[in-house]
């Protein structure tokens, strides 16, 4: 009997590189640009840096493991700032703070999490069961977690942390990484069990790659989106309670400028827009070159005019190569 | 051939007259309805800013609330929450209503967006008195008495007065770091004007970089961050543009436990005078400038309040009565429990000019 | 030997389209059952009902004694049914391994958590079943096309299996896809499974389903017309049955055979590019030809070089006596060549337009004035075009999606047929996964084309229709001609002559 083969040597090279789902192009450029900075700055490679970066960049790793669930699957959340807003004045409104007697302690950051699902599970229900697209759905979860937090606010002021344990998980480090960073390290690594060893995780890779096919293998596609869009908000939460202990303060700006970091870090790192391939690894690599660049910026006394055309180039150049490898020659466009 | 002579004075007047007539018009521009003096009772204040959630715009309506209430009238708030069609809309909405007894106070979204509006006001004969932005060239005396007034705070003066006081906490020597606004924004750059004119008088303060933080807390514990990578210990004081930013640099300050290091904003954050308070005064947060959020509010109206009611006339005004400053007062540890009080309560309006600072010239 | 699945009295229409009356069959264990039927028989529509994919309007199946009919696709594998499909449904970012256990995970996920470890043996066990040597964490996307087929043949062993009812597996169009060798590997994995898991194989390919098979159903017109066992029966009495007429001696229409010009239409002279090196052959005008090789003979980079849809490394061409430079396909175009893909619903139509929009899309200037469409030429044109190719279309606005295999391939021919500068036609397996009847339909469009001067070459599906449809055939193997034959009706060169010039 005739046997097809695929094996031998790169056969099985191949496998572990695919198993792997390594970001390349992503870690290739940030090697790039770190090498690039660490020749002109002494103060680039020194350990004390790579605590600050890590520390600038937690709280948009925490939120980019929720988005890149939800992006792997072919949808979007552009909720995240809403939520942050929301999650960030629920949060310094339970912890002890100067404008009411509630004393939540850490208790207050699941509670912003929770604010954060309750957002995400309206976004998941309108997606799932009115079949809205996502990116209208989230666009009006962000007005919605807006607006939430502008009630909260209240139109008196921004609630300032007075919880000592609260403070302290803000400004204290740990094993000399700040404590923002081991909660985003957690996350990162649940996220990846949950990317690799549960239905939810391998699911979104195969909703991603064919919504149809999943339907036709049985699997309850509307759930599992449903599911995503939640998990993006909870964790969208975490990170605007993380800004509370980080900033000492609630406020509807928590999460300002965090959208558009957040999803440039998804695309640099190499996940699609349109779905089924990518990862966590990536996408916390992808947040790692965005914050190294606008670190490198200041390293190098170099005006922000600059670090937007360098952001956008690095993300013109990811995602050129990403391309490129899937050129086809009867092609034009891609 | 003879024509009667009284008829062609007569029509050579009539043309004359029509002619003369139309070059008035043409040169007066738009016929602006009657700017008759508007009864108290058909007056309508109105207060145009932002949004209601910015604790700046809360402290600005508290004073427009003062000024109505002491003149027994109510006034309305209206939000253009970022969008300055929106803004324009409203307001053309309102002119439509209570027309040339309106007084609109407003902070303009963007300053393109501003001569629309005194032209809709103008049309309707009404007061507008602006705060902040205005486009370039458009100026109260240029545009007319529908332009009431002007008022805008001195960037530079700020700058200057609040790095004055981090410059006398650090004994006149030392390193500083400056965290900026929105490089693009008139405002960020004129106080940056300050902290360089102030550097001048202070020739032993070294800066040893300055960044954009664009006005945001987060944003500015980012940009300290990094710079405390840079500079470590170098650092002896921070200058920021605003306190938002200013509470961000003492966060990340506070991080690396530098307690060693002063640091200034502008705004009047009710969050910055509470550090100030807390501090000792020459480490912390030191200084920042009082809010004339509630000035800006109640004598904005007021003034256009008098315009309305003919109790003053735009068009006999001095220079600094049409565009003025407003007074930089400093908050430091020595005053800010009187600072830190709610200001629009006790307001009163006795001289509608005790507001100005200094006038804004012209070429402005 | 029991029946394991008896179709009772099942019809489904869709509209005014009877796509099934009333048919029964039986399908036994341990048994192969092959299907075949012209376009619009009903053999796919068959399989789907039998699958769960689509609900017949009446009748019911008997399995193991009991009445069953199945609500949806999970109904049918529960009963131990599943189906490998035309298009391929395995997903390419993921794992082969989890591409077999997709939706049938069962021990190897506790929780939700997923054992990666036990996914990976059981996918591994089928995989040998199917003799398949494929590491399965390898990604799906990395294996070739015809490896990827045989996934899905033990994908759909995996699923019916799973059921732990008595197995089938639908096969529809399998062969299709692949070549001569892939061809024989599946059926040497169907010979091996048949004992345990009974199969039913629909194929166009006739002597493909006397060969596999152990009983073979003919269907026309939704219903079934015949049953013969393949020993009994020849690939020409079949297709007799199967259209219900003798057109066989006509079935290549041979009767329209024109004799080609004498002067030189393309001369290729020592070309080379990917796959293929030096070579030299010529085409007269108005000269069919074609050529025929397997996977790596380098035919198909051949075609697609002389059309510039890829770069040559060097040699040279002329077409009509003049240089002719490979630059890229408008040049081509412009040139006056033409170029059909094999990936018809890839790369030859675009299957979000309407068949008007397909059909004009290359030529514009015949529908526009002045560069603006012009509606009026627009419709004037399709119409004239349905009605020349017998496209059988509600109209020129239907999507062409909705359209048969057979009537999408006629717009794609007509798309280049419209332009009246065409000098040469290449054409790769124009007739793959068509229906008889659409087949002969082509055959004769092609043959009208020569008479009118056009040179045609094309890469032959099957070794039959490149040795009756040609003037010349030319074997490749390896990236080099091999071979040259001439072929004129009566005189054709034998089939194992030129079978041996290929392997």
């Amino acid at each position: 009997m005739e046997k097809m083969t695929n094996s031998g040597k790169l056969g099985s090279f191949k496998a572990i590189i695919s198993r792997g789902n390594l970001p390349i192009p992503a870690l290739l450029s940030l090697l790039i640009v770190s090498a690039f900075t660490a020749t002109r700055s002494p103060e680039f490679l020194t350990f004390d840096n790579f605590v600050q970066i890590s520390d600038q960049a937690s709280v948009t790793i925490i939120l980019v493991c929720g988005l890149t669930f939800v992006i792997l699957m072919g949808s979007i959340d552009l909720s995240v700032q809403g939520v942050m807003a929301s999650a960030s004045m629920a949060t310094a409104l339970l912890v002890g703070n100067d404008r009411n007697q509630n004393n939540w302690g850490y208790w207050s950051i699941p509670a912003g999490m929770v604010v954060g699902a309750l957002i995400g599970l309206i976004a998941g229900l309108a997606v799932t069961r009115l079949r809205i697209p996502s990116f209208l759905v989230t666009m009006a979860t962000w007005n919605i977690g807006l607006g939430l937090a502008y009630v909260l606010f209240g139109n008196t002021s921004q609630p300032s942390v007075k919880d000592k344990g609260m403070l302290a998980l803000g400004l204290e480090t740990f094993l000399g990484f700040s404590k923002a960073t081991w909660i985003a390290l957690v996350v990162v690594l649940f996220c990846m069990w949950l990317q690799t060893r549960t239905k939810f995780g391998r699911y979104a890779y195969v909703i991603g790659g064919s919504e149809e096919i999943a339907k036709l293998s049985g699997i309850n596609v509307k759930s599992f989106r449903a599911l995503s869009l939640v998990l993006s908000g909870a964790l969208s939460g975490l990170a605007g309670s993380v800004i509370v202990a980080k900033s000492g303060i609630g406020a509807v700006q928590a999460g300002e400028g965090q959208l558009f970091l957040g999803i440039a870090a998804v695309v640099i790192g190499g996940t699609l827009l349109s779905g089924g391939r990518g990862g966590i690894l990536h996408s916390v690599v992808g947040v790692y070159i965005m914050i190294t660049i606008s670190v490198a910026m200041i390293l190098l006394d170099v005006s922000d005019f600059y670090q937007q055309i360098v952001q956008g180039s690095v993300v013109l150049l990811v995602v050129s190569s990403t391309a490129w490898r899937q050129r086809r020659p009867l092609r034009t466009v891609v | 051939m003879k024509v009667s002579t009284g008829r062609t004075k007569r029509l050579v007047a009539a043309i004359a007259s029509v002619g003369l007539a139309s070059t008035v018009i043409m040169t007066v521009g738009v016929t602006p309805a009657s700017a008759a003096a508007c009864e108290k009772s058909k007056i309508k204040l109105v207060q145009s800013g932002r949004g209601l959630e910015n604790p700046y715009y809360v402290a600005v309506n508290k004073g427009s609330a003062a000024f109505a209430k002491s003149v027994g009238l109510e006034h309305q708030w209206i939000s253009s929450e970022g969008d300055s069609q929106k803004q324009l809309s409203q307001i053309t909405s309102i002119l439509a209503e209570a027309g040339n007894c309106a007084v609109i106070n407003v902070d303009p979204n963007e300053s393109s967006i501003l001569p629309a509006i005194l032209d809709a006001a103008k049309a309707a004969g009404a007061h507008v008195v602006v705060q902040w932005n205005r486009p370039a060239g458009v100026t109260p005396l240029k545009y007319g008495t529908t332009f009431t007034s002007f008022m805008s705070e001195d960037g530079n003066a700020q700058g200057y007065a609040i790095a004055v006081e981090l410059f006398k906490a650090m004994n006149g020597k030392g390193n500083i770091v400056a965290l900026q606004g929105m490089l693009d924004n008139t405002v960020a750059q004129s106080r940056f004007k300050g902290l360089k004119r102030a550097m001048k008088e202070y020739p032993n303060i070294k800066l040893l970089a300055d960044q954009t933080a664009k006005w945001d807390q987060n944003e500015g514990q980012k940009v300290m961050q990094t710079m405390l990578t840079k500079y470590g210990k170098k650092i002896n004081g921070v200058w920021t543009a605003n306190d938002s930013m200013g509470l961000g640099a003492l966060q990340a300050l506070r991080a690396k436990k530098r307690t060693d290091v002063g640091v200034v904003g502008i705004d009047g954050l009710e969050l910055a005078m509470k550090e100030i308070k807390a501090g000792n005064g020459k480490t912390g947060f030191i200084a920042t400038t009082v809010s004339n959020a509630h000035i800006q509010g109640g004598y904005g109206l007021a003034i256009g309040y008098a315009a309305a009611t003919g109790s003053w006339d735009p068009a006999k005004a001095k220079p600094e009565e049409r565009a003025f400053y407003l007074k930089t007062v400093i908050a430091t540890k020595k005053n800010v429990d009187a600072a830190s009080k709610d200001l629009s309560i006790g307001m009163k309006f006795t001289n509608i000019w005790d507001a100005v600072g200094s006038v804004i010239p012209e070429t402005a | 030997m029991g029946i394991r699945v008896k179709v009772e009295d099942v019809s489904m229409s869709f509209g005014v389209v009877h796509a099934l009356k009333g048919v029964s069959i039986e399908i036994n264990d341990g048994e192969v059952v092959g299907l075949v039927g012209e376009n619009g028989a009903g053999k796919s529509t068959l399989l789907k009902v039998l699958s769960g994919t689509n609900q017949p309007d009446s009748g019911h199946f008997i399995l193991n004694g009991k009445k069953e009919k199945f609500a949806s696709v999970a109904d049918a594998t529960r009963a131990g049914i599943s189906m490998v499909y035309q298009e391929q449904s395995l997903l390419p970012n993921i794992s082969v391994a989890e591409n077999i256990l997709l939706g049938i995970e069962g021990e190897a996920i506790k929780l939700g958590t997923y054992s990666p470890r036990k996914v990976r043996k059981v996918a591994a066990e089928y995989l040998r079943r199917v003799n398949l040597d494929v590491d399965p964490r390898t990604r799906t996307e990395d294996l070739s096309f015809g490896t990827r087929q045989m996934i899905e043949v033990a994908k759909a062993l995996a699923v019916a299996e799973f059921s732990g009812k008595p197995p089938v597996v639908l096969l529809d169009e399998p062969t299709s896809v692949l070549e001569r060798k892939e061809i024989k590997v599946l059926f040497d994995v169907v010979r091996s499974i048949k004992k345990e898991t009974s199969v039913v194989f629909i194929s166009h390919r006739l002597e493909e389903v006397l060969e596999i098979s152990d009983r073979v159903y003919v269907m026309r017109d939704g219903e079934v017309v015949s049953e013969v066992k393949p020993n009994q029966v020849s690939v020409d009495e079949l297709f007799a049955l199967m259209v219900g007429r003798d057109l066989t001696q006509s079935y290549f229409r041979e009767e329209l055979t024109n004799v080609p010009e004498s002067s030189n239409r393309l001369e290729v002279k020592n070309l080379s590019g990917d796959g293929f090196k030096d070579v030299s052959f010529e085409m007269k005008k108005g000269e069919i030809v074609s050529f025929l090789g397997l996977q790596d003979s380098g035919r198909e980079n051949l075609a697609r070089v002389i059309f510039g849809a890829l770069p040559g490394k060097s040699g040279k061409i002329l077409l009509d006596g003049e240089r002719y430079k490979v630059k890229n396909t408008t040049h081509a175009v412009k040139c006056g060549i033409g170029y059909i893909p094999s990936e018809r619903k890839t790369d030859g139509v675009v299957l979000a337009m309407s068949v008007a929009e397909n059909l004009t899309m290359s030529h514009p200037d015949e529908v526009t004035t002045l560069r603006l469409f012009n509606k009026g030429k627009m419709n004037r044109v399709v119409l004239s075009w349905i009605d020349r190719l017998g496209i059988k279309t509600p109209g020129g606005d239907t999507p062409i999606r909705s359209l048969s295999g057979g009537n999408q391939q006629k717009v794609v021919l007509a798309k280049w047929l419209m332009d009246e500068n065409l000098r040469l036609l290449i054409l790769d397996t124009p007739t793959r996964g068509l229906d008889v009847g659409a087949k002969t339909e082509i055959y004769a469009i092609l043959r009208d084309l020569a008479a009118k001067g056009i040179s045609i070459l094309f890469l032959a599906d099957a070794l039959e229709e490149g040795i009756f449809m040609s003037h010349r055939v030319f074997t490749m193997k390896d990236g080099k001609i091999s071979a040259e034959f001439p072929s004129a009706p009566g005189a054709r060169p034998e089939r194992t002559d030129v079978v041996e010039r290929m392997l």
